[in-house]
């Protein structure tokens, strides 16, 4: 069934619509949030929560690219509850690729935190500054990553929003794991130049 | 940059990218179709029948591979796709100077001492062979960040040509700092600061192909011994020739190590035989005299590269 016709059932109040969903994409929403969220209980409650979320925002939204949409809400359901049930203690996917990027990453804030003087200003202005930050951070992220080949941006996303194990990734491109490992490398290496160049690192 | 914020900008990503990302996924098929269960039997016994057929087969194929006269040829060469992908795709010759290559910093100083060298008597010079990389500890890629001529000054005593004669000797090695960029093989990591130390045997400076400071370069590396090699029937009176590092690299100076490119492309000699039966290379014009040892130097791209330092490792390091 075309993503179309799924967005009409939603806005129709079908329950078929959330059947469609779980059939059409149910596997992959299910590797998705395994990689992130390690286990097989939070998987399926992640999955229940994505489509309650998705049968909540459509309508009134509409978005154009309703997978994009649908994986999107996941990841980020999936993400909650990593941080939320301490999912970091165990070695999921996720965590194993955050930790690659460790050289990406310092505790300390840089260049767009203000310091002590300003501890007085309202959290809603923070928030408003670290959305700001993200938005300008994520255009930066975007912008490299439609630079590079199809193949390399494939792989950089594969790992590190999909999830992917080095092994998926190989079998996925048809490429040696020898090879997803060196392109990884080297494209934390060219995002942190990236990053360096505009001034988040 | 925080942990958070890369975080929460990756939930950013524009949905084109997503989308693409997803084709790729759902192309490859990664979602496997349901099998009846009527169905598993037969399949199952068709699996484990044509699983005993490619043992079969594959076994064959590692004795004709293994036992053979020359065991370079038992690795087997990458089988580029007839249609490569545009990226990859090198054209049939380029030349040095068109390359991204990173640049000379400063020379040696006094690298031209080396060419007064003590001559060891077993000193026969092999051609190189991937096969020799067995002999070391590790794979590295590394930058050359300095690089200097040591001298080791020490009395000997020798019986050689008259009893109890002593001598001063003198002897020079070139220390390389470096640090490393990537491992293919070995106990190091990103970042290590590594000395590497060889002392000059018998080489002139014209044939001798010293790592240039500011470059990068793929280098197999062994551990050898820790002080300046006596020659046979010397015993030592005085001085120090305890060595900075015991590192040393494969077949070092006598050809040029495997240069990186900017752009991560790999330039190799035609003596790394295996590597240069790839297809997907350049060949890359030089001056002949910069050669040396090799009749050619390839170009590869880092997919061809990676491909075959997997099989390297593989077959001399990781069977250890």
């Amino acid at each position: 069934m075309e993503d179309e016709k799924i967005m009409e059932l939603l806005f129709q109040r079908s329950d078929r619509a959330l059947l469609q969903i779980k059939q059409q994409y149910g596997k992959m929403l299910d590797i998705m949030t395994f990689h992130i969220v390690g286990n097989r209980e939070d998987t399926e409650e992640c999955i229940n929560d994505v489509l309650f979320a998705v049968w909540n925002s459509i309508p009134p939204n509409r978005p154009s690219c309703f997978r994009a949409y649908l994986m999107k809400t996941a990841r980020n359901l999936a993400i909650k509850k990593y941080h939320f049930n301490w999912a970091e203690k165990r070695n999921t996917h996720y965590k194993i690729s955050l930790d690659e990027l460790t050289e990406l990453f310092d505790d300390k804030s840089n260049r767009k935190t203000k310091g002590n003087q300003y501890r007085t200003v309202m959290e809603s202005s923070e928030n408003v500054q670290m959305e700001l930050e993200v938005k300008e951070l994520a255009s930066i992220i975007n912008n490299w990553l439609l630079e590079l080949s199809k193949e390399k941006r494939g792989i950089f996303v594969s790992r590190y929003w999909y999830g992917d194990s080095v092994e998926e990734i190989a079998e996925l491109f048809d490429i040696s794991k020898s090879k997803v490992k060196v392109v990884l490398h080297r494209l934390r290496k060219e995002l942190k130049k990236r990053l360096e160049k505009e001034g988040y690192m | 940059m925080k942990k958070e914020l890369f975080e929460q900008a990756m939930e950013h990503i524009e949905d084109e990218i997503v989308e693409e990302v997803m084709e790729q996924h759902i192309s490859k098929k990664q979602v496997p179709p349901k099998i009846p269960k009527r169905r598993i039997k037969t399949k199952a016994l068709v699996a484990a029948a044509s699983l005993l057929l490619i043992v079969g087969i594959w076994g064959m194929s590692q004795y004709y591979f293994f036992v053979g006269e020359n065991t370079n040829q038992s690795i087997e060469v990458s089988q580029t796709p007839a249609i490569l992908k545009e990226e990859e795709r090198l054209p049939s010759s380029i030349k040095y100077e068109d390359l991204k290559l990173a640049k000379v910093t400063e020379t040696i100083d006094n690298i031209n001492h080396i060419s007064d060298i003590i001559v060891f008597e077993d000193t026969m010079l092999e051609k190189f062979e991937e096969s020799m990389l067995a002999d070391g500890r590790s794979i590295v890629e590394a930058t050359i960040k300095k690089a200097y001529v040591k001298e080791y000054e020490y009395k000997v005593k020798e019986d050689k040509f008259e009893k109890n004669k002593t001598g001063t000797r003198k002897a020079y090695t070139i220390v390389y700092e470096v640090e490393i960029d990537y491992v293919w093989y070995g106990n190091y990591k990103k970042g290590d600061k590594v000395i590497i130390e060889e002392e000059s045997v018998a080489c002139f400076s014209t044939l001798a192909f010293y790592l240039e400071i500011g470059k990068s370069y793929v280098l197999p590396l062994y551990e050898g011994k820790d002080t300046i090699r006596l020659l046979s029937g010397e015993k030592l009176l005085s001085g120090n020739i305890k060595k900075q590092s015991r590192v040393g690299i494969i077949y070092h100076p006598f050809h040029k190590q495997i240069e990186i490119t900017l752009d991560h492309k790999y330039i190799a000699g035609s003596d790394w035989t295996v590597l240069s039966k790839e297809k997907n290379k350049a060949e890359v014009e030089m001056d002949k005299k910069e050669n040396g040892m090799a009749e050619k130097f390839y170009l590869y791209t880092e997919d061809t590269f990676a491909d075959y330092m997997e099989k390297v490792v593989k077959r001399y390091l990781s069977a250890k």
